[in-house]
């Protein structure tokens, strides 16, 4: 079998998830103690049974939510709120109906603006190249306070810039409800990367999409991610698309999956597996589709 | 709504009043033509000078009540804690009709202008905050998430998030209620006052015994009335493009 459970550490990792548990009000806990790292630049596709915890691990990675335990660290740094260089893509586009394209692409900037240059969510990243081909090194201060220094024209001029990149531009003007699901998704997507996020995290992005659409959408964000050398924590339900997209692929296993855990090293071994991955070849992708499927199948 | 389907409407009722007017034949019922004439008339003899006091009662009305109904509205759609605390005061509240307050409204404030606005505010009011809270607890909550991810906190949702999502809530709010709103305004302006429609209405019809000029002030009310509600529409083509 190609697939084998690992344990990567790297020395600077992008994102690090120590011994996390959480659980939604009224609902059982989830995960009880997960660990793993992301390293600075992966893509790392999430797959699970319903339930497994893929959305709330992406809600907790974003800030949105907080660990009942277990602590995660995003640039060495412990997460406590949403952060300006995470971008987050939810399969429900998550844009404004009352905004239009343009307006919603530009949204992360009008928020950034809203508090002030030196508000409380001011980006760290420097204004980057919009079609650099190399990965972005690590940003000093100086750079940062330019960054979240930055005018609205140049807010402008980015917002232009990725809806062109997108091939939304021709729609900028109009309303969420008057376009495609592609469209609005393109456009959930140019309004995470006008912030130039370092990480993006997603949540079956492209799941309502037909399949050409998904294809198309899903190869122009691999391109944009491997360009602007951006870590990748991308939730699916298909194996397929994990297989694809990830690196590694993290495999959440639902509490009914394993034995009834009996302490945290045991329910961390019992409630997930992280698998290496090959995205270019073909006979690794192979195996280890045969092996996630039987431990999804296991787990369902 | 068509220009060409309100002129009909228009025409239909002008007809009907027309075959009513000749049908019951007494000084009651004026024919239509007649009070049009009247109308023009008591158009340069104060008519307009009532029509302004109504019209600034009930807009001080609806100003006050969105004011403070649109932002308690919010605050109980975006605050689980704050909800649970007034949901049931609100529960309570906002079926009973609130003309049966108009006796209170008097004796606690008065019968003076304050009075006409407060009844006006307490109609409007309930409406605009429910659908306000309503409106408010339906974002949906992947919406505010992605959102929150880009960096908004609680004032930044409110400003871009809630209180949009809002715009069209307190239009429908006043919609529903406006013409509520003017017929309360009628009664409260029997009293107390020797300006407004209600007043008008009432001193032309029972003391001057004056019915086309009675008639006029009842067609200047209606005129108020679906101004107020074409005023309405007009915002939410403005403010709320994306509806259409």
């Amino acid at each position: 079998m190609a697939s084998r459970a690992i344990l990567v550490t790297t020395m600077n990792p992008a994102i690090a998830v120590e011994s996390l548990s959480f659980a939604w009000p009224g609902s059982a806990p989830l995960f009880g103690g997960l660990s793993f790292e992301v390293a600075r630049g992966e893509s790392m596709a999430v797959v699970g049974a319903s339930g497994s915890g893929k959305s709330s691990l992406l809600a907790l990675l974003a800030g949105l939510e907080r660990p009942a335990a277990g602590r995660i660290l995003v640039d060495g740094e412990e997460l406590a709120r949403p952060r300006p260089g995470t971008g987050l893509v939810l399969q429900d586009h998550g844009l404004l109906p009352w905004a239009t394209i343009r307006d919603n692409v530009a949204l992360g900037a009008k928020v950034r603006r809203f508090y002030g240059p030196d508000g409380l969510h001011a980006p760290p990243a420097p204004l980057a190249q919009m079609k650099g081909k190399t990965p972005m090194p690590r940003k000093s201060p100086e750079k940062r306070a330019r960054r979240a220094a930055r005018t609205a024209p140049e807010d402008d001029r980015a917002v232009e810039a990725w809806l062109e990149r997108l091939g939304i531009d021709s729609i900028a003007g109009a309303w969420p409800s008057r376009v495609s699901g592609g469209q609005r998704q393109r456009a959930a997507i140019a309004r995470s990367l006008v912030l130039e996020p370092d990480i993006i995290l997603m949540d079956e992005p492209f799941a309502s999409l037909d399949e050409a659409t998904r294809e198309d959408l899903r190869a122009l964000t691999l391109e944009i991610r491997a360009e602007r050398g951006m870590t990748l924590v991308f939730v699916t339900h298909s194996i397929d698309e994990a297989l694809i997209v990830g690196d590694r692929i993290l495999l959440l296993e639902g509490r009914s999956a394993g034995t009834e855990s009996t302490g945290a090293a045991d329910a961390a071994e019992t409630r997930y597996r992280l698998f290496a991955n090959s995205p270019g070849d073909m006979a690794t992708r192979a195996g280890l589709k045969a092996a996630l499927r039987a431990a999804l199948g296991a787990a369902s | 709504m068509k220009r060409r389907d309100l002129l009909l409407a228009t025409i239909a009722i002008i007809l009907v009043w027309e075959i009513l007017a000749v049908a019951v034949n007494r000084p009651i019922l004026p024919a239509p033509a007649e009070v049009a004439l009247t109308f023009w008339r008591e158009l340069g003899r104060g008519l307009p000078l009532h029509f302004l006091a109504s019209l600034g009662r009930v807009a001080a009305g609806i100003a006050v009540s969105v004011l403070v109904g649109a932002p308690a509205g919010l605050a109980l759609g975006m605050s689980k804690r704050f909800d649970r605390v007034f949901a049931p005061l609100v529960y309570i509240l906002y079926p009973i009709p609130k003309v049966v307050f108009v006796p209170v409204i008097f004796l606690v404030i008065g019968i003076g202008d304050f009075a006409k606005i407060a009844m006006i505010f307490i109609i409007l009011f309930f409406q605009v905050l429910v659908l306000v809270r309503d409106q408010a607890r339906a974002i949906p909550l992947a919406l505010v998430a992605s959102v929150r991810s880009l960096g908004a906190g609680r004032r930044a949702l409110f400003r871009f998030v809630y209180l949009p999502a809002c715009v069209p809530a307190i239009l429908t709010s006043l919609r529903q209620s406006v013409g509520t709103a003017v017929a309360v305004l009628y009664i409260a302006e029997l009293f107390a006052t020797k300006w407004g429609l209600g007043y008008y209405i009432y001193f032309q019809g029972s003391t001057l015994m004056d019915y086309p000029a009675m008639y006029a002030g009842v067609v200047a009310m209606s005129l108020l009335g679906l101004g107020l509600y074409f005023g309405i529409d007009g915002a939410e083509r403005r403010l709320c493009p994306w509806t259409r």
